[in-house]
């Protein structure tokens, strides 16, 4: 798992030695996981859960995805931060950097998500715009 | 299909026909094929041309839906004679487009119409006995101004006219016949025991129809629920109303009801409170419509939904005729469904309501909601390209008669006000349209408070409102699929309008 992520997110973001300790440490797999299920449930509840006439607009929409995209930025500061200090390795700036990255491949995994299920959405099958 | 052929005689009939109309928009089954055959002499009546605008449009929307098992609203078909005759491969030369030409009184006046200055002097003085100078004087043109003795004499002529030849030739063994006249003016009083005579006689220009004869049928006379302002230059005097219904019941416990001509007989009246303007016809012959006109319109529904079994006729007579009168639970000067019984609730409160919601819809919503789901996410989609359409501007015309109509029926006395609605007005007092004034839409039913579930009482979970419609919009439109634009439009409103009525209201 990865190695299935790995290259995803040094794709956005690649910078020694903080990325090798990335993926020996495993970090990448958690990450990868959690991202794809945060932003599952994110589309899940903006498509199929709130799934209401009066919030289906794409600034609906959007707000879900800024918050997805919070939630995956504070997980790749705060997961990597924790292992790493656990195991008295230093790095600063990186954490940001890196959980800007893995906010924006949740945003990517949000925004393909969106495009598969929003089909079988009663009242936001067009949101964010027409297909 | 079986026909069912409704004979509107004078003003009340094409009121009467016009509030069937209404009914059958909004979903109400007779399981028959109507045809209106509106007879008045009076051309330009107000009335009688709303009433045959209505049906036109009804017609035109109709023909669009027709058979379209998704949609509710319009699903009674309407044709005139003509339409009739044509399927049937005839080659009739009736043209009709719902109203039928009296022949003779377009320019005569009465006195021309009977030959009275060639009459030989012992007829002359027999017809002035039976007509009084002011009645030989009455132009034709405009009706019979209340005057039965004349439109006995006149309405005759339509029995033997090519019209009624082709109703004959059209009838067919289970098709019913429905006639509808006011017992208190001059043409219905005149039409309907002339009519019904000539149908059980069986012959029309001596050529003799069984099935006309043996026919079913049903009628409603429509006793005095109106008056008219006093005019001296007038003919037509409110005074009068109640002794010619006297006199007319009189000659039907006789001649209709005594002789067992009629499988069933409806009878309705009211105290006659409201006054309207007194013109003796044209096109000032105008009244807001009345509750009595659209009970009256449910007595044809209730006809026709009367099993065969119960009103069957055997040579010529009507073997169990039945006689029924509308009542209301209790009396009001305003009503509401509250005031209304059981069975008529069930006939027409769910329908009402939905068409209500789906022409508040379109008059309010429409144009702002084309981007959901339901308008645009379909091939066929509901923009503004389809308004601009002739299909919705018509529905968008036959809406607005349905406002106004509901609109009338509350300003009239009786009141019936089923809707909390405003009413707009021109300047000389017609009413143009009708308004809402809350955006809560499931408070507007007078007299029936909006279902609530568990959802309501958490703030901001429940949908309500206009977006409750919408939702059950995107999903009714889900159901219904794709089409083509106009059913599918009609079928997704009419799958909604139902939702949102039993999920609130009923």
């Amino acid at each position: 798992m990865n190695d299935l992520f790995a290259p995803l997110f040094e794709f956005f973001y690649y910078t020694v030695p903080f990325s090798d300790d990335l993926y020996a440490e495993g970090l990448y797999a958690s990450l990868g996981l959690c991202n794809f299920f945060i932003s599952l449930f994110f589309v899940v509840l903006f498509y199929y859960i709130i799934n209401r006439p009066a919030f289906s607009k794409w600034y609906h929409w959007l707000i879900i995805l800024l918050i997805n995209f919070a939630v995956a930025f504070t997980l790749g500061v705060v997961l990597p931060q924790t292992k790493f200090v656990a195991l008295n390795i230093e790095y600063h700036s990186e954490y940001y950097v890196f959980g800007l990255m893995n906010a924006l491949i949740a945003s990517l995994f949000y925004f393909l998500i969106s495009f598969m299920i929003r089909w079988w959405s009663t009242n936001a099958k067009r949101t964010p715009f027409p297909h | 299909m079986a026909k069912l052929y409704v004979f509107g005689i004078g003003g009340t009939g094409a009121r009467v026909v016009k509030s069937l109309t209404m009914l059958l928009a909004s979903g109400i089954n007779t399981n028959f094929e109507i045809v209106p055959i509106l007879i008045d002499p009076d051309r330009a009546g107000g009335d009688l041309n709303r009433t045959v605008k209505t049906l036109r449009e009804y017609q035109l929307i109709q023909k669009e839906v027709k058979g379209f098992d998704q949609n509710h609203f319009f699903n009674n078909g309407i044709s005139t004679l003509s339409e009739i005759i044509a399927n049937r491969g005839g080659n009739s030369t009736v043209i009709d487009g719902f109203r039928f030409e009296l022949d003779g009184v377009q320019t005569d006046f009465f006195k021309e119409f009977i030959d009275f200055p060639t009459l030989d002097p012992n007829n002359k003085w027999l017809a002035s006995l039976l007509f009084s100078e002011r009645n030989l004087d009455s132009n034709l043109e405009i009706g019979f101004k209340g005057n039965p003795n004349i439109g006995s004499v006149v309405l005759n002529q339509f029995t033997k006219s090519e019209a009624f030849q082709a109703f004959a030739d059209s009838f067919e063994k289970d098709d019913r016949i429905f006639i509808v006249s006011s017992i208190f003016g001059g043409t219905g009083a005149a039409g309907f025991p002339l009519l019904l005579k000539n149908i059980r006689q069986g012959f029309v220009k001596e050529k003799f129809y069984a099935h006309l004869q043996n026919s079913v049928i049903g009628a409603i006379t429509v006793q005095p629920y109106f008056k008219v302002k006093q005019d001296d230059e007038s003919e037509i005097d409110s005074h009068g109303f109640i002794s010619k219904t006297k006199a007319a019941l009189h000659y039907y416990f006789k001649n209709v009801t005594g002789n067992n001509t009629i499988n069933a007989l409806y009878y309705i009246g009211d105290l006659a409170e409201n006054t309207y303007e007194n013109h003796q016809g044209g096109t000032d012959q105008r009244n807001d419509a009345h509750f009595i006109e659209l009970a009256s319109a449910m007595a044809i529904v209730d006809f026709a939904n009367t099993d065969e079994n119960y009103i069957r006729t055997t040579g010529g007579k009507a073997e169990n005729p039945v006689y029924k009168e509308f009542g209301i639970k209790e009396t009001s000067e305003h009503l509401n469904f509250t005031h209304l019984t059981d069975d008529t609730l069930n006939m027409m409160k769910k329908n009402i309501t939905e068409y209500f919601y789906f022409n508040i819809f379109l008059k309010e919503k429409l144009q702002g909601e084309l981007n959901n789901p339901y308008a645009s996410a379909y091939s066929n989609k509901i923009d503004r390209n389809f308004i601009d359409q002739s299909f919705y501007k018509t529905l968008a015309d036959f809406n607005k008669s349905f406002r106004i109509w509901l609109g009338e029926l509350q300003r009239n006395k009786v009141s019936f006000a089923p809707f909390n609605i405003e009413l707009e007005t021109s300047t000389n007092q017609e009413i143009t349209d009708i308004r809402i004034t809350t955006s809560s839409i499931f408070s507007l039913v007078n007299g029936v408070r909006e279902k609530k579930s568990w959802k309501d009482y958490i703030p901001g979970l429940a949908k309500n409102n206009y977006e409750l419609f919408v939702a059950n919009l995107n999903k009714a439109a889900e159901k219904v699929g794709n089409t083509t634009t106009n059913k599918r439009f009609m079928g997704v409103f009419s799958k909604a309008s139902q939702t949102v009525v039993n999920q609130k209201l009923f």
